[in-house]
């Protein structure tokens, strides 16, 4: 075979070569359209070029064509035109395998059945090849093709990015850094509508090997779990808001409890009962709440509140009532200006409440009431008639942000009672409030003690228990026959003119005349007096004074927790002559708790 | 009903008239352990005002305790250093009067029903005083 014939084989091959390049392969390039037209007219021109030489060299053999070192140069120019060839190639090798690997193929083909997507990623050449359902999945076009960041970039969360990542390149490469073992990850992708999916893939390296010992791609399949864990996710929102709940009950119930007297104060001459109900087992805890306050100058509060709403809120504003209740009537606020002042202390947007507070004189049995929208309390007379206290009634509190309650009076005479309320003792589903009322006064029939009446009105308005509502009830009895006047007293000096103040009170009441009244104060507060005296230095002495009448028996007995002397030069024992020489007896009893003078008169006019 | 102060000291209010070269205190309201010294001060800063005697007036004083009688017997023994006389007008049926009674106050003061006869004793004391 002629040089020639080799040369025009040669060339007639490139020139193939170029003209398929240019007809098929150049269309298929990712390139812009201007780009595509030039390099088909590329090759196009390059195929032409060795078209020419194939003529020339079966035709014409021209001069130039049997020189040797022509033949050289057209040589080059093939071994470059291959050169380039096979480099063109190569690069399009990426272009024939554009489509999915057929192993991929096969599996995504099977992992539609599944509603999964499969991908592959080719990590030497950095390209991702995804099936149908996986482009869908990210919201992506189902021929995208992108490189690993691309699709990191664009379409995983950015917080799970270094994640998958990880994940990925750890598997990656059974013999390289990775352990090659199949690997799984979730991770979220955010897709170009913002709507966020969770996918679950699991992967492994493919064993298949690219030409020239390339390095093995990775095959994954991804599932969309995002409606899976936002079911999961729906279920610990739900355990952990149940487990909130719980707490916040305890909270509140510890809350509550806290708030309410642990036990009853002693409130002589009042005999007290309370009950509290909590609501049925499932609501959360109420704002009820009572309270009784012993205050210095003898009077006793009595209070019974509810606040509106549940939970914690609830008890938080209950404690801000009880403790301004309490500081304002220990200030010696009356019952109406302490709701006032207590009206102004809420916050009338968010804070509502319903209060009744009664105030109890012993030594005059007086009884005065506010009412703040809260149910009427009942009283049961000493001669057994019920009746509801309707006065005093005003707003609740935090409904007005200033208004001014006024209050309402009348007695508490000894064999008395007073019941207090909330609405849950009297509020049932389907019975009208005026014949639960009716039911109420019917219970307080009988007599007896406070805790009587406690349990016969609980056990029935709310036989079953208390319903969905919390229940308190506070029950106040002045024992009959006692006309007694305790009270206990700093053991201070400017604690006598309360004394005495209280005693003419009660004497008065008693129908002491005033003679006598004034020589039973003075002798008292003689005695008083040197209670203090003695005290003198002591922190928080304090000493009782518990005046009683039985029959045409007075007497009056003053108890220090100090040893009785026999007074010094202060007044020259007046005092002690002043006391022998106004009191019927004096009798002085001492003990190491303490010294009682008990100081005694006849009432003329009564029967013994 | 009223607010009330939970713990009141005992009030006591001292008025001071001068007049036919006496001094009359009169006092309103208590007397008691809580306030004495306070009335002590008050009663003492006149007692160098006084030329004859010091009428104290207890008509409308509520109440007098031992305390305020020990003010009255410390009173009186000062007036007597400056030889003048204690005239305590406390009318019968009150509770100073009976207090004081008891104490036999007239032994150290004298005790008259009103006070007009207490300035009746002082116009006696200065006219027996011009005459020596």
């Amino acid at each position: 075979m002629s040089q020639f014939a080799v040369m025009a084989a040669l060339n007639g091959v490139i020139a193939s070569a170029y003209l398929v390049m240019a007809t098929y392969l150049a269309p298929r390039f990712g390139l812009p359209a201007p780009a595509r037209i030039a390099a088909i007219a590329f090759f196009t021109a390059c195929g032409l070029t060795h078209v020419e030489l194939l003529v020339h060299t079966l035709a014409n053999q021209p001069a130039w064509m049997t020189s040797g070192h022509m033949f050289a140069i057209h040589g080059v120019q093939a071994a470059v035109d291959w050169g380039f060839i096979l480099v063109a190639v190569r690069h399009l090798d990426i272009r024939f395998t554009r489509r999915m690997p057929r192993a991929a193929e096969r599996l995504a083909d099977a992992l539609h059945l599944v509603s999964a997507g499969a991908w592959e990623w080719d990590p030497r050449r950095d390209r991702l090849f995804v099936s149908a359902e996986f482009a869908e999945m990210c919201g992506a076009d189902p021929d995208w093709q992108p490189s690993a960041a691309e699709f990191v970039e664009r379409c995983v969360h950015p917080d799970d990015r270094g994640r998958l990542m990880r994940a990925v390149a750890s598997r990656r490469d059974g013999g390289g850094e990775g352990d090659g073992r199949p690997g799984e990850v979730e991770y979220r992708v955010v897709r170009p509508d913002g709507e966020v999916r969770t996918l679950l893939t699991r992967f492994e390296p493919s064993p298949r090997r690219g030409r020239r010992g390339r390095r093995g791609t990775v095959v994954g399949a991804a599932q969309d779990v995002t409606e899976r864990r936002s079911a999961d996710d729906e279920r610990e929102r739900a355990r952990v808001a149940e487990e909130r709940a719980d707490r916040e009950q305890r909270i509140a119930e510890t809350l509550q409890r806290s708030l309410l007297p642990a036990r009853l104060p002693d409130a002589q001459p009042l005999e007290l009962a309370a009950r509290y109900l909590p609501a049925r087992a499932g609501a959360e805890v109420g704002g009820d709440w009572y309270d009784v306050l012993p205050l210095p100058n003898g009077h006793v509060g009595l209070v019974m509140g509810d606040v509106v709403g549940r939970g914690i809120p609830a008890a938080a504003l209950v404690g801000k009532l009880r403790n301004g209740l309490r500081a304002y009537a220990y200030e010696g606020h009356s019952p109406a200006r302490t709701l006032d002042r207590l009206n102004r202390l809420l916050d009338g947007h968010t804070e509502m409440a319903t209060v009744l507070f009664a105030l109890y004189e012993p030594e005059t049995s007086r009884l005065s009431w506010v009412s703040a929208g809260h149910p009427p309390p009942l009283v049961r007379r000493a001669d057994g008639t019920r009746e509801f206290l309707e006065g005093g009634r005003s707003v609740p509190l935090g409904a007005l942000g200033q208004t001014t309650y006024a209050a309402a009076e009348g007695t508490l005479e000894p064999g008395a009672m007073l019941l207090l309320y909330t609405d849950g003792l009297v509020e049932r589903p389907g019975e009208p409030i005026l014949a639960a009322l009716e039911r109420l006064r019917e219970a307080a029939r009988q007599n007896g003690s406070a805790d009587a009446l406690c349990e016969a009105t609980v056990s029935a308005l709310l036989p079953g228990g208390a319903g969905a509502d919390d229940v308190a009830v506070l029950a106040a009895h002045v024992p009959a026959g006692t006309a007694r006047c305790r009270m206990r007293l700093p053991a201070e000096a400017a604690a006598l003119s309360d004394l005495r103040r209280r005693l003419r009170r009660w004497l008065q009441a008693q129908g002491v005349e005033r003679p006598l009244r004034e020589r039973v104060t003075l002798c008292t507060s003689e005695a008083a007096s040197n209670a203090v005296e003695h005290a003198y230095g002591l922190e928080r002495a304090t000493f009782s004074v518990d005046a009683a009448v039985d029959g045409d028996a007075l007497t009056v007995a003053i108890a220090d927790g100090g040893r009785w002397r026999e007074p010094r030069g202060r007044d020259g024992g007046r005092g002690t002559l002043l006391m022998r020489a106004s009191a019927d007896s004096v009798d002085v009893a001492r003990s190491p708790e303490g010294t009682t003078v008990t100081l005694g008169w006849r009432l003329a006019g009564r029967r013994a | 009903m009223a607010p009330r102060r939970a713990a009141r000291v005992t009030d006591a209010e001292v008025t001071v008239d001068r007049r036919d070269g006496g001094v009359v205190l009169s006092l309103a309201g208590e007397v008691d352990l809580a306030n004495v010294d306070r009335v002590r001060e008050q009663i003492e800063a006149e007692v160098a005002n006084a030329s004859w005697a010091l009428i104290l007036d207890l008509s409308i004083l509520r109440y007098l305790d031992s305390a305020g009688v020990r003010l009255l017997f410390e009173l009186s023994s000062r007036l007597a250093e400056r030889r003048q006389e204690l005239i305590v007008v406390a009318p019968e049926g009150t509770s100073p009067r009976g207090v004081l009674t008891l104490v036999s106050i007239d032994r150290v003061a004298r005790l008259t029903e009103t006070l007009d006869e207490a300035l009746e004793r002082l116009r006696a004391m200065r006219r027996e005083q011009s005459r020596t």
